[in-house]
C-alpha cells in the first residue's frame, strides 16, 4: 500500500487570494465575515465574500466566476510541484455543490452558455483548459464533498491507481443558496457562533481550496503532511435534519480510528465541521462526546471564512494543516459560552501545542458524514 | 477481489426492466415522468408515503431501488452497506424549480421542500432512510455515464472493506428526459442474479457459473440494454 | 371559521404534498406533527411559508410554529387572531 502526501496547496476565500494570506488572517483572528445585502435584497446578512475587486489574476471572459477561480486556484498549486499533471497517472476531483449556479439567474448576461450550470460540462471545460488526460471526477455530496475528495484522492493513490491527484473545492455564494438557507431558517443574522449558547445558524462563505496529493513526499520539504484515512458514514435518519444521536458521525469516526489504528487520544486538535446551525453543533458535540473527542482542542473555521459548502472540507484541511506545522491552536472565532449538552474543549485564544495528528469531521444535507486524519511528519 | 452483480433495473422511454426483462410498459404516449414514475410506484404497489413528498430525482432512484428486491438478500449490517450513483445533471432540474421561486422579487417564495433536494445526494439520503444503508455514499457527476470510475472506485470500496454490499448506478434526470440504471453488487454470487438466458447480450456478458461479475465490460453492456 | 379551516386543509394537501388525502380525512383537533398527519421539520418550515404566501402573516423564529401548528384548529384561530388584529 502506497502513502498519500498533501504536498502543496493554495485557498482563496473572503480572507486572501493564497494560502499565506488565509493563515496570516486566522493566526491574527481576523474573520472575513462582513454584513451584506448582495444576495438577499434589503436584508442585511453576513456573508464571507471573495473580494471581486482585487483579483490578482487576469479575468478570463470565456470563464465563469468560479472556473476562474478554480484554474488560477490550481495553476497556483501546480507552480509549486514538479509532477506532470497532463500525464495518465495523475487526475483531478473536483468537489463542489452547486459549481456555476450563478448561471440559472436570468441576471447573468452572458457569453456563456447555461448548459454549464452542468458540473460534469463545467469540469471539462478545466479538463481542456489544464488538458488533462482524463475527466476530472466530480463528487457532489452536499458539504462533505471536499472532506471526500480528500479520502478518495489517499484511496486511489495508496492503491496505486494515480500518482498524483489534484483536488479542488470550490463553491460560490450566490442568490440561490442564501435565499434557500434562509427560508430554512438556517442563516444567523450577525456572524455565525458555533458552539455557542447564542448560535442561530450559518454564515455562508465562498472559496476554493486547492490541495496537490502525492505518492511521494516534496523532497525540498523539512514538514510533510500524509493522508491517514478516512471514512464515510450516513445517518440513514432524515434528508436535512442531523441525527440527533450523532449516530452517523460517530461511525464514520470510529471507523477512522479503525483504519488509521489510532484513538481519540493520539488526536492533537479537531477541525470541527461547526455551522453554528443549532442542530449540527449539538449533533456533533454529541459524536465527539461518544467518541472521546471531547478533551481534545477543537475550533470551527466556520467563525473566519462562513460556511463554504463543497470547498469546506478543502479549505478547512489546509488550514488544520498549517495550524499543524505552526503547532498553534487557532481560536474558534464566535465562541463565548457552551451551548451544547456534552461541552466540547472549544478553542477560546490562540495557543501553541505540538501537534502531529488532526482529525477533520465533516457532516451534511442527505444525512453525510466525513472523518479523517493527517499527520504531520518531520524529516 | 471478485464481485458479483445481484440485480438490475432500468427505467427509462416509460419502460421498466428487471434484469433484463420487460415488467411494465405505460401505454399512454407521451406522459410526463411525475405522471410515469407514479404508475410504476402503484404498479409495483410499493407503499412509502414519502414518496409524494420527495423531488423527481428521488422519485426515480427511490423506485429503482425498490426493483432492487433487497429486502431477499439483506444480511449484511447497516453500516456495511454503501451507494454509489452518478449522473449528468446533478439536481439541475429542481434547482431550476427554486431559482424560478425567488426569479420575481414581488411573488419571492423560496420553499423550503423544494430547496432541500437541490443536491444530488439527497436521492442517496433517500434510499439510506428507506433501506437503512449507513456506510460509504457517493454522487458523482459526470458528462457521460463513466463506467470505468464508477466500477473502478466501487471495487476499491470493496477491496479496502469500507463496504459489503452496494447500490450503484446512473440516476439521470432533466427537463426532458430520464434514464436510470441501477444494480447491486455484493461479494458473494449466492443471491447475485443467474443468467439461464443465453440471448446474445447475455451470452457476451463475463459471466462465472451464470453469475454476472461486476467489473466495467459487464456494467457497460448492461447500461445500454 | 368553517370555510377558513376547509381552505386551510386544502392549501396544506395541496403545499405539502399529501397524495391521496382529502380534507375530510383532516381531523380538526388532531396532531398535525408527530402521529397524526405525520409531518416533520421541512414540512414545519413549509407551513411558514404557506402562512406568509397566502395570509402574509410572517413567523421569524421556526420554535413560535410548533405552538401555532399543533391542530387544524389552532393554526385557523392563530390565522383569525392574525387578521382581526
Amino acid at each position: 500500500m502506497k502513502s498519500a502526501y498533501i504536498i502543496a496547496h493554495h485557498l482563496i476565500s473572503a480572507l486572501g487570494f493564497t494560502s499565506k494570506k488565509n493563515v496570516e488572517q486566522l493566526m491574527a483572528n481576523q474573520s472575513g465575515i462582513r454584513l451584506s445585502d448582495r444576495y438577499s435584497k434589503g436584508l442585511e446578512l453576513p456573508l464571507a465574500l471573495i473580494d471581486k475587486t482585487a483579483f490578482p489574476f487576469e479575468y478570463k471572459k470565456e470563464y465563469t466566476y468560479l472556473e476562474n477561480l478554480m484554474i488560477h486556484s490550481m495553476e497556483e498549486s501546480l507552480h509549486q510541484a514538479s509532477f506532470d499533471y497532463k500525464s495518465e497517472r495523475c487526475l483531478c476531483i473536483i468537489s463542489t455543490t452547486k459549481g456555476n449556479i450563478d448561471l440559472l439567474s436570468n441576471e447573468k448576461d452572458l457569453d456563456i452558455p447555461k448548459e454549464r450550470a452542468g458540473l460534469g460540462n463545467m469540469a471539462e471545460v478545466i479538463q481542456k483548459y489544464f488538458q488533462f488526460y482524463h475527466a476530472p471526477m466530480v463528487i457532489s455530496n452536499a458539504c462533505i464533498s471536499g472532506s471526500m475528495a480528500v479520502i478518495t484522492a489517499q484511496r486511489m493513490i495508496q492503491e496505486d491507481m494515480y500518482d498524483n491527484i489534484i483536488v479542488c473545492g470550490g463553491d460560490i455564494a450566490s442568490e440561490f443558496v442564501v435565499a434557500g438557507f434562509n427560508c430554512l431558517k438556517a442563516i444567523s443574522h450577525q456572524a455565525c457562533k458555533p458552539f455557542d449558547a447564542h448560535r442561530t445558524g450559518i454564515s455562508m462563505g465562498e472559496a476554493v481550496a486547492t490541495v496537490l496529493m502525492s505518492h511521494e513526499k516534496m523532497p525540498s520539504e523539512k514538514i510533510s503532511f500524509e493522508m491517514l484515512g478516512g471514512a464515510i458514514s450516513n445517518d440513514a435518519n432524515h434528508i436535512s435534519g442531523p441525527s440527533r444521536t450523532g449516530e452517523g458521525l460517530t461511525l464514520a469516526i470510529q471507523k477512522t480510528f479503525e483504519m488509521t489504528a489510532l484513538n481519540a487520544s493520539d488526536i492533537d486538535y479537531v477541525s470541527a465541521h461547526g455551522t453554528a446551525t443549532i442542530y449540527n453543533d449539538e449533533m456533533e458535540s454529541m459524536a465527539m462526546y461518544r467518541t472521546a473527542l471531547d478533551k481534545v482542542p477543537v475550533n470551527s473555521f466556520k467563525g473566519y471564512i462562513g460556511h463554504t459548502l463543497g470547498a469546506a472540507g478543502v479549505i478547512e484541511i489546509v488550514m488544520g494543516i498549517e495550524c499543524m506545522r505552526a503547532n498553534m491552536l487557532i481560536k474558534s472565532l464566535g465562541y463565548e459560552e457552551n451551548g451544547v449538552e456534552h461541552p466540547l474543549h472549544i478553542i477560546q485564544e490562540n495557543a501553541t501545542k505540538a501537534q502531529t495528528h488532526f482529525l477533520k469531521l465533516s457532516s451534511g444535507f442527505g444525512g453525510c458524514n466525513a472523518a479523517l486524519i493527517i499527520q504531520k511528519q518531520e524529516a | 477481489m471478485k464481485t458479483f452483480i445481484q440485480h438490475f433495473v432500468h427505467i427509462h422511454a416509460q419502460k421498466v426492466l428487471i434484469d433484463g426483462v420487460l415488467r411494465y410498459e405505460e401505454t399512454a404516449t407521451a406522459l410526463d415522468f411525475p405522471a410515469f414514475i407514479r404508475n410504476v410506484y402503484k404498479h409495483f404497489e410499493m407503499q412509502y408515503p414519502k414518496f409524494y413528498k420527495m423531488d423527481d430525482l428521488s422519485k426515480l432512484a427511490f423506485v429503482g431501488a425498490e426493483l432492487l428486491n433487497l429486502k431477499k438478500s439483506d444480511v449484511y449490517k447497516s453500516e456495511d452497506k454503501g451507494i454509489v450513483l452518478m449522473n449528468r445533471s446533478s439536481s439541475l432540474y429542481t434547482d431550476a424549480l427554486h431559482q424560478a421561486s425567488i426569479a420575481d422579487k414581488n411573488n419571492y417564495f423560496p420553499s423550503p421542500a423544494v430547496f432541500v433536494y437541490t443536491l444530488p445526494n439527497i436521492a442517496i439520503g433517500e434510499l439510506c432512510i428507506r433501506h437503512q444503508i449507513s456506510g460509504e455514499n457517493y454522487f458523482f457527476v459526470q458528462e457521460h455515464f463513466n463506467p470505468a470510475m464508477l466500477t473502478n472506485y466501487v471495487s476499491l470500496l470493496f477491496r479496502q472493506k469500507h463496504i459489503q454490499q452496494c447500490i450503484c448506478g446512473w440516476v439521470e434526470l432533466n427537463a426532458d428526459n430520464y434514464e436510470l440504471f441501477l444494480y447491486s453488487v455484493e461479494q458473494n454470487s449466492e443471491n447475485a442474479v443467474k443468467i439461464v438466458d443465453k440471448s446474445p447480450i447475455f451470452a457476451s456478458l463475463n459471466l462465472e457459473v451464470d453469475h454476472i461479475l461486476n467489473d466495467t465490460d459487464n456494467i457497460k453492456k448492461l447500461y445500454k440494454l | 371559521m368553517e370555510d377558513l379551516k376547509l381552505k386551510l386543509k386544502e392549501q396544506i394537501i395541496e403545499a405539502l404534498n399529501l397524495e391521496g388525502m382529502s380534507p375530510a380525512e383532516i381531523d380538526d383537533a388532531a396532531p398535525m406533527f408527530g402521529e397524526g398527519l405525520g409531518l416533520d421539520s421541512i414540512d414545519a418550515l413549509e407551513l411558514i411559508v404557506l402562512l406568509e404566501k397566502n395570509y402574509s402573516i410572517r413567523i421569524e423564529d421556526p420554535k413560535d410554529g410548533r405552538a401555532i401548528f399543533e391542530s387544524i384548529n389552532t393554526m385557523a384561530a392563530y390565522i383569525q387572531s392574525k387578521q382581526i388584529a
